[in-house]
């Protein structure tokens, strides 16, 4: 019985959850086609063809440390932060919106708050692993438009677009830093954001995320994990960079933080 | 049974149920009769599990809500107005919802909608439904799983004079089978049609009882 309410509740979430948001991840895959645009602007000065690292990089590779010096100004990585941007939309309010109408029916079925916040929390997870997804998917078929798609990155290709020597990096951690650690980062800043939809308002929540993400990017402190994504801060790109291990540790405490916390308040939450 | 012993509820500083000492039955309809705000839809959330007391408790079948359980065993609602997923025909937001439980199947669900007038087959999203199939839809949700515990909030709404008959039978039947059943309305007539007892409410106190 627990596990087919459990099942229940989750395919509720899973279907209605991305079909209601399904306009969010055609409107968030605009930074997407902007990178492949870009990238395929300027691959007239390479002699050879991006490859799909070369579009992951560039759309994640954010800034290096920024260090306030006079007359030098601060550079707002524009893709990097349309992506988190988008992502942080996709959340938005739709948990929120869901109880007050018809999550009502749904929660009562369940008969368990805990199954109702985790769905919402599975909810999350997977539209964010979606949102990549599209990604993917937008960059293979930029790939394929351009001939071919290869899995290698091109030294001379990263050095000069991306500031990021890629000799130093093996195949196998070139897909943790484009994917795995951006896609983790990103569900852990999401789940923060719909325990804040709940705890403050989704509009409050929404806000103080974005106002978090910039905060992190021009503050280079362990507080600040809102940059974690960016591959030009990891210690593959610069000397003490986030090592990978504690970007993973950190977003696994924020995780923890987010859903669990999360839980306690929705348990005393008044639904009306 | 239900019993609501001392309930009060205050939201943002102010009292929204005061002292509500209840004891409800089963198979029996019982009539909340108030005008708007006066707490009928409150104290319906409260017996669903939906809002927690500040002060008091709801006891269902011997089980405190908020200790015991967190929500009644098997509750059916229809609380202000029918919400579905608007892209969903009324067949598949029942489907999906009735998944959850799994209890009930297809069948069970398109001789619901049948009883309450609505045609399964009826490929229209819920968007486009007209107020009075709105409601019905919320009616064949509160009643689809034969539920122990139904709570109406103003169930006549948009309904026309078949509608009202069609929800009497289902009272009826609902009562035949044991149901605790609680119906908040602001028309003291059409609840007098259908209640056993009345609980006259004002300002989150229950003022008056009617047998």
């Amino acid at each position: 019985m627990w596990s087919s309410t459990r099942r229940g509740i989750i395919k509720y979430d899973l279907c209605q959850g991305l079909r209601a948001n399904m306009w969010k991840f055609l409107a968030g895959a605009v930074p997407f086609f902007g990178v492949v645009m870009i990238v395929q602007e300027r691959s007239v000065l390479f002699s050879t063809e991006p490859s799909f690292f070369e579009y992951f990089i560039y759309l994640f590779k954010g800034i290096r440390n920024y260090t306030p010096v006079p007359g030098q100004q601060f550079e707002v990585p524009i893709l990097w932060m349309i992506v988190q941007v988008s992502m942080a939309l996709i959340v938005y309010d739709y948990p929120v919106v869901n109880l007050e109408k018809y999550g009502i029916q749904t929660i009562i079925r369940a008969k368990s708050r805990a199954l109702w916040w985790f769905s919402k929390c599975i909810w999350v997870a997977a539209s964010v692993a979606l949102y990549y997804a599209v990604g993917i998917l937008i960059i293979l078929g930029a790939c394929m438009l351009m001939g071919k798609i290869s899995f290698i990155a091109d030294q001379e290709w990263n050095m000069v677009m991306n500031e990021l020597d890629v000799s130093l990096i093996a195949n196998k951690q070139l897909w943790l830093i484009c994917i795995c650690i951006p896609l983790m980062s990103s569900i852990a800043l999401s789940l923060l954001q719909l325990t804040g939809s709940f705890v403050l308002s989704p509009v409050y929540s929404f806000l103080l995320l974005l106002s978090y993400i910039v905060i992190s990017v021009y503050y280079n402190h362990s507080c600040f994990m809102g940059a974690n994504s960016m591959i030009l801060r990891n210690e593959f790109a610069m000397a003490g960079g986030n090592t990978l291990s504690g970007i993973v540790i950190t977003n696994i405490i924020v995780m923890c933080a987010a859903v669990f916390g999360g839980y306690i308040y929705f348990r005393r939450h008044d639904i009306y | 049974m239900i019993i609501l012993k001392n309930l009060d509820k205050e939201l943002n500083g102010n009292a929204v149920l005061t002292d509500i000492n209840l004891e409800l039955s089963k198979g029996k309809v019982y009539g909340l009769q108030g005008k708007n705000g006066s707490g009928k839809t409150m104290l319906m959330r409260a017996v669903c599990g939906l809002i927690k007391p500040t002060g008091g408790y709801v006891e269902i079948d011997g089980e405190r809500l908020g200790k015991e359980s967190a929500f009644p065993e098997s509750v059916g609602c229809l609380i202000e107005n029918p919400a579905f997923v608007p892209y969903y025909s009324g067949l598949k937001n029942l489907q999906i919802l009735a998944d959850i439980k799994g209890r009930i199947d297809k069948k069970d669900i398109c001789l619901m909608m049948e009883r309450v007038g609505l045609d399964p087959g009826e490929k229209k999203p819920f968007r486009k439904y007209s107020l009075g199939m709105k409601q019905r839809l919320g009616i064949a949700c509160a009643f689809m799983e034969a539920p122990d515990i139904i709570l109406l909030d103003e169930p006549f709404n948009a309904l026309d004079t078949e509608g009202v008959e069609m929800l009497k039978n289902l009272l009826g039947e609902a009562k035949e089978k044991e149901a605790t059943i609680i119906v908040a309305c602001h028309d003291k007539e059409e609840l007098e049609l259908i209640a056993d007892e009345i609980f006259v409410m004002e300002n989150g106190k229950i003022m008056e009882h009617k047998s």
